[in-house]
């Protein structure tokens, strides 16, 4: 108690002269001066210094803080990168692969959905959304149909297709947009993905890269499909074995036509399997297995004709003898042997009854001898040009020429109009000579001569008195070519096929070099504007890395218009961050991305807090000096 | 107040002199020389006799041996009229603590003072005040001097001094050439002083101005927040931190100092610049003779 009481006696008087002191202190001290004449004086003087260059000062001081509030500002009202986007390219996996599921239990279709809906919520109600969606030979188009429902103000201009088209619809669509500034292309890719080929469509963007990603499933990683398709007369027969399911005994197998025809069927996992289907549809389509319903295998696909990287081409043959067909067939296939190159082309001849399914994803049609044709049947064609497929008419014995011209009006580079016998030599520059000898040298005899051709078509070939051969005409995305002279095997009558395939070749590998050079001309060219502290970015997605990964499956290029169309992709990590913290904690595969993402956003976030603090100082200090 | 002056200083200032420029017309014997020529046995010149002249003035030597009447000339030393111009004002109490600018105005005073009586030379004070002026006509007694200095011990600088009024005064009463001793410390605007000193110069008066000044007004050495109050409650006081202020001041006040040694120089008035803490014999000799340094011992009057 004593020690209390002298402790609260004792503490005040200690603390008295430290209390005087700092009362004094506070006060300003009092000096009676006699030169306050000059004094004054000096003061003024000082006043007006401190008016006169804190004029600039106070300029400079003002711009200092607009410029950190206007920082401040970016970084911490910044919603989105995506908002300034005009026209935005969505191009999104949408393969049965998607329906797999995560740990979680969700839907990977469900997920991209998500992130593809929230990006489009950011964008402007006047951005130009396109959207392509690839999977294999057909798709539901659950993803993109979905996504459509969402786009009230927005327009959805583009509906992608199987992946041997991704690449020519992404094509198209940057054509389209050759003079606009296609902003963002937003890739979800799933483990299903070709790749390879998906690199191809990434080739239009010359420094374009992006990163594989697969998602780990240890249920799903050793399900494999070792599958065979026989055709006998009508019926097609599947023959596979599924390994990697041991767990599940029956699987169900479904198999899907290009027309969307649907069979299901119980297999049993540990045998082999044997599916026969008495459909001739089936024999181009898509092969799913379902594991415990939860897990729909990749799509294989088990006709030939879908590799981007050939050109497929079918000719559909009106002619009623089969066997007629298989020479046909014959001729061509081997006129692309002799050759004695590695055919780029996949050739495929349809019979007269199957004509009706043809391959719409085809690159090119070869139309022979077609009959009279009802309007529908016009219109598929038309619609197949339009859409950018190559269709190449020969008209026949069977072709009613005026009925002909008369539908096909539109879109024909060419009236036709009826001719008798002529032999005339084609008139061939030295490359053509030299591509095809036989062509040169032999006589043609045209049947039909053209009457009229459009401003718009382009000769090909000519005969040498001058008349066209061989005209193109531009349709919508697509040519419509025009032969004057029906094909025949024998060398009396017309056009040998012989030698017809080997015109074809030369003349679709112009085709080739003119989307080649098409490419060219569009200049793509693809440089990435990284935020500043990028080195973490790099460890992750290598030096020159520029696509980035928005999820999982999910990559974010932005690009910007640059002379007549220059790509430019930025990345806004900060936000992908902030949008998806959990996300990438459950999703990336990796932590250096993790580690990355979060280290940006926390970067960004300390970042506008230091400018705050220093425009909280910098304002202070800037009012003490003013008020002293 | 008290002088307090060291007692060396007047055994060196008995052997001091003040020699003003101008010459004396008083009737009375003094130390100066006079225009006049009386009968002091120092010898001036020559000149020609004139018809009417006393025979006895003619030096005959040298006018045998020139062949010419030569009378000689010589000089008549006379007593001269000393005013010392004090300055009255609140500023001259600055610093509060210590010596004050009064008081070594006092001691300044009180020194030439006793120089001029030596001398024979006859003192008058003025302590310039806006409104209680004093006016002390010259006094060659000890009594008349007595007067004058307790006059100014009991006087309290405050207020402003008015230069003009006593400058008036001065030239209603003072016909003959004289010597002016203006003790100030130029608180204010100085330009009307110089005029009016200037016109006193050309009126053929002896002036000599005495500047002074405390490290402190120069140096401005305060730190930290000060609140500076005018010590003639003439301008207002002003809150500041003189570090801040200390390169314009001592850039002002140099600048104030040299317009005014300028404008004094220029018109050949000796002007004096002391330091209120310096050296009193130094400044005294500086002041008689305009040098600082001088061999007191060997200086003979």
């Amino acid at each position: 108690m004593f020690a209390l009481s002298t402790y609260l006696l004792a503490l005040p008087l200690v603390l008295l002269p430290f209390i005087i002191k700092w009362i004094k202190t506070g006060k300003p001290r009092e000096v009676i001066f006699s030169q306050m004449y000059l004094l004054q004086k000096a003061l003024k003087s000082h006043k007006e210094l401190q008016r006169k260059s804190p004029l600039l000062l106070y300029i400079i001081r003002m711009l200092q803080i607009l410029l950190i509030i206007f920082i401040m500002a970016g970084l911490l009202l910044k919603t989105d990168a995506l908002s300034s986007s005009n026209a935005v390219m969505i191009i999104c996996d949408d393969s049965f692969y998607m329906h797999a599921k995560n740990k979680e239990g969700q839907q990977l279709w469900d997920l991209a959905k998500m992130e593809i809906l929230n990006i489009l919520d950011r964008l402007d109600s006047e951005a130009q959304v396109s959207f392509v969606g690839f999977s294999g030979a057909s798709s539901q188009w659950l993803l993109a149909d979905s996504i459509r429902e969402n786009l009230t103000n927005k327009t959805l201009n583009y509906k992608g297709e199987n992946w041997s088209h991704l690449r020519r619809n992404v094509k198209n669509l940057l054509r389209e947009r050759t003079r606009e500034k296609v902003d963002v292309i937003l890739v979800s890719v799933s483990k299903a993905t070709d790749l390879e080929s998906f690199k191809k469509v990434f080739q239009m963007f010359p420094d374009g890269r992006f990163k594989e990603f697969k998602i780990s499933d240890s249920s799903l990683k050793n399900i494999a499909l070792n599958l065979k398709t026989y055709k006998v007369k009508d019926e097609i027969i599947f023959k596979g074995k599924i390994s990697g399911a041991q767990n599940q005994k029956k699987v169900s197998v479904t198999i899907e036509n290009s027309v969307g025809k649907k069979i299901s069927r119980q297999v049993d996992s540990s045998k082999e399997f044997i599916l026969k289907i008495n459909d001739v549809s089936f024999e181009n389509g898509v092969f799913r297995i379902d594991v415990n319903d939860r897990f729909t295998f990749d799509n294989e696909v088990f006709y030939k004709n879908h590799d981007s990287d050939k050109l497929s081409v079918t000719m559909l043959s009106f002619s009623e003898s089969v066997s007629r067909l298989k020479d046909v067939q014959y001729y061509l296939e081997n006129g692309f042997k002799t050759l004695q190159r590695q055919t780029p082309f996949l050739f495929t001849v349809k019979k007269p009854s199957q004509w009706k399914y043809f391959d719409k994803k085809t690159d090119m049609l070869i139309m022979h001898d077609p009959p009279f044709l009802s309007n529908e049947d016009w219109e598929l064609f038309k619609d197949y040009v339009f859409k950018g497929g190559e269709l190449l008419l020969i008209p026949g014995p069977q072709t009613p020429v005026e009925l002909f011209t008369k539908e096909m009006w539109n879109i024909l580079p060419a009236e036709l109009k009826e001719r008798t016998k002529i032999n005339q030599k084609l008139n061939l520059n030295k490359e053509w000579e030299r591509n095809c000898p036989r062509f040169s040298s032999s006589e043609l005899r045209a049947k039909w001569i053209f009457h009229r051709l459009k401003r718009s078509s382009e000769s090909l070939f000519s005969f040498s008195d001058g008349s066209p051969f061989w005209v193109k005409n531009r349709h919508g995305k697509g040519n419509m070519h025009l032969i004057s002279s029906p094909f025949s095997m024998y060398w009396a009558h017309t056009v040998l096929f012989h030698d017809f395939s080997n015109v074809l070749y030369t003349m679709l590998n112009t085709v080739k070099k003119d989307w080649a050079s098409n490419n060219e001309s569009l200049k793509l060219k693809a440089s990435f504007h990284f935020p500043k502290d990028i080195t973490s970015y790099k460890k992750v997605l290598g030096e020159k890395s520029n696509a980035h990964l928005v999820l999982p499956g999910l990559y974010l290029c932005q690009t910007k218009e640059k002379s007549d169309l220059s790509l430019v992709c930025n990345f806004e990590s900060s936000n992908i961050s902030r949008r998806y913290p959990t996300k990438i904690e459950d999703w990336v595969n990796g932590d250096q991305e993790k580690i990355a993402a979060y280290h940006y956003s926390r970067m960004d976030k300390s970042m506008a807090l230091l400018l705050l603090l220093l425009l909280i100082s910098e304002s202070m200090i800037f009012l003490i000096r003013a008020k002293r | 107040m008290d002088l307090d002056l060291p007692k060396e200083i007047f055994e060196v200032l008995d052997r001091l002199v003040m020699n003003p420029i101008v010459k004396s017309h008083d009737i009375y014997g003094g130390r100066h020389n006079s225009p006049k020529f009386g009968s002091n046995p120092d010898f001036k010149e020559y000149r020609n006799y004139q018809n009417g002249e006393s025979s006895k003035d003619i030096d005959w030597k040298v006018s045998l041996k020139t062949g010419k009447y030569l009378v000689r000339k010589r000089e008549h030393q006379a007593k001269i009229d000393n005013w010392i111009i004090a300055d009255g004002s609140g500023s001259m109490a600055f610093p509060l603590k210590g010596r004050s600018k009064y008081l070594y105005q006092l001691m300044l005073t009180g020194v030439l003072v006793h120089l001029l009586k030596g001398q024979g030379d006859s003192t008058g004070l003025i302590i310039e005040h806006k409104h209680k002026p004093f006016f002390l006509t010259p006094q060659k007694t000890l009594s008349g001097i007595t007067e004058l200095l307790s006059k100014l011990c009991h006087f309290k600088p405050s207020e402003l001094s008015n230069y003009g009024n006593s400058i008036l005064n001065i030239r209603k009463r003072q016909f003959r050439p004289c010597v002016f001793w203006f003790i100030t410390d130029f608180d204010n605007e100085p330009s009307k002083f110089i005029k009016d000193i200037k016109s006193l110069k050309d009126e053929g008066h002896d002036v000599r101005v005495i500047h002074l000044y405390h490290k402190e007004e120069k140096e401005l050495a305060w730190r930290g927040e000060c609140l500076f109050s005018d010590i003639e409650n003439e301008i207002e006081a002003a809150k500041l931190r003189p570090e801040l202020l200390q390169k314009e001041y001592l850039e002002i006040y140099l600048k104030h100092c040299d317009e005014i040694k300028n404008s004094i120089r220029d018109y050949e008035i000796p002007y004096h610049y002391f330091n209120i803490d310096g050296q009193l014999e130094e400044q005294i000799i500086q002041l008689l003779y305009g040098v600082k340094n001088i061999d007191l011992k060997e200086t003979n009057p």
